[in-house]
């Protein structure tokens, strides 16, 4: 690019317009967490559930899974962030609402004995604030969907049993979650082959 | 009556510099030279006349044992910014 071609008014609104648009087509490919969640969460649930079925008395303890989750998912954050040339306010946003939803969710997790069977139902209302914004943030609607889809599960869950719960949780981490992960998996593989073009 | 359009920002490297600036909370050195397809040297030279003119922040370190060059668009720069775009639309609305 040269340094002192000079340019017209035209071309100065043009050259803005294009280098805006090339860094907002250049977002990274988040999905990872939302499916890594999204099926982690969705086997603990429907494992625990069957579990309790078979009258296992250590059902929950499938629960342990989450905490080796959150190692992997940390590792696959650091990595990912390392690899990133520049920062972009949405990602800082995202990076804020993540740090609010883990520190809301561990007090959620660490009342479960005054919440009892409330706790699933709260942890939705958590994934329901999460989802939507992330899904605002990046203007992204399966997000924003997934969000509304888990409030509308966390009132459900309110009214029912525990063992319901268990599957409604599974239901609204597949909506919620995996489903738009690969949506945002596709849309990321597509802005990637038009990028190419 | 028009606005003089800021001289330092109507030039293409530094006008896409500052565009991609604002667009992004920081940008490493390579992220401009990527973008702008420009000579390391020439986005060097361009990025101290915006750093200079307090447009622009340039934050050296290192990373891996590898220097990293890291830029971020100040207050002043974001005016300058918006200032030269008012600028323009107001020149080509009397078109």
């Amino acid at each position: 690019m040269s340094a002192t071609k000079e340019m017209t008014h035209e071309e100065s609104l043009r050259l803005i317009k294009n280098m805006i648009q090339s860094v907002k087509s250049d977002f990274e490919d988040d999905s990872f967490q939302y499916l890594f969640w999204g099926w982690l969460v969705f086997s603990a649930a429907i494992i625990h559930y069957t579990l309790i079925q078979l009258n296992y008395e250590y059902a929950s303890l499938v629960w342990l899974l989450m905490p080796v989750g959150g190692i992997v998912s940390a590792l696959h954050s650091r990595k990912q962030n390392k690899g990133r040339k520049a920062k972009s306010f949405v990602e800082q946003f995202i990076n804020h609402i993540s740090t609010a939803f883990l520190i809301s969710l561990t007090i959620v997790l660490f009342s479960m004995p005054h919440l009892q069977e409330s706790c699933y139902p709260m942890i939705l209302v958590l994934y329901g604030i999460f989802l939507y914004t992330c899904g605002s943030a990046i203007e992204f609607n399966p997000l924003r969907f997934g969000g509304a889809l888990n409030w509308i599960a966390a009132l459900i869950a309110f009214n029912v049993s525990f063992e319901i719960q268990l599957l409604i949780l599974a239901g609204a981490v597949l909506g919620g979650y995996i489903i738009p992960g690969y949506l945002l998996k596709r849309k990321y593989s597509n802005q990637q082959s038009l990028n190419a073009a | 009556m028009f606005k003089d359009l800021d001289p330092l920002l109507h030039q293409q490297l530094r006008l896409s510099v500052i565009s991609l600036l604002v667009s992004t909370k920081e940008a490493e050195f390579g992220f401009l030279k990527d973008k702008t397809n420009a000579t390391a040297g020439n986005l060097s030279v361009q990025l101290n006349k915006l750093a200079d003119a307090g447009y622009i922040t340039i934050a050296k370190s290192f990373r891996d044992n590898y220097p990293l060059t890291t830029c971020k668009i100040t207050q002043q720069g974001i005016s300058a910014f918006e200032n030269y775009v008012s600028a323009l639309q107001d020149y080509l609305k009397s078109k």
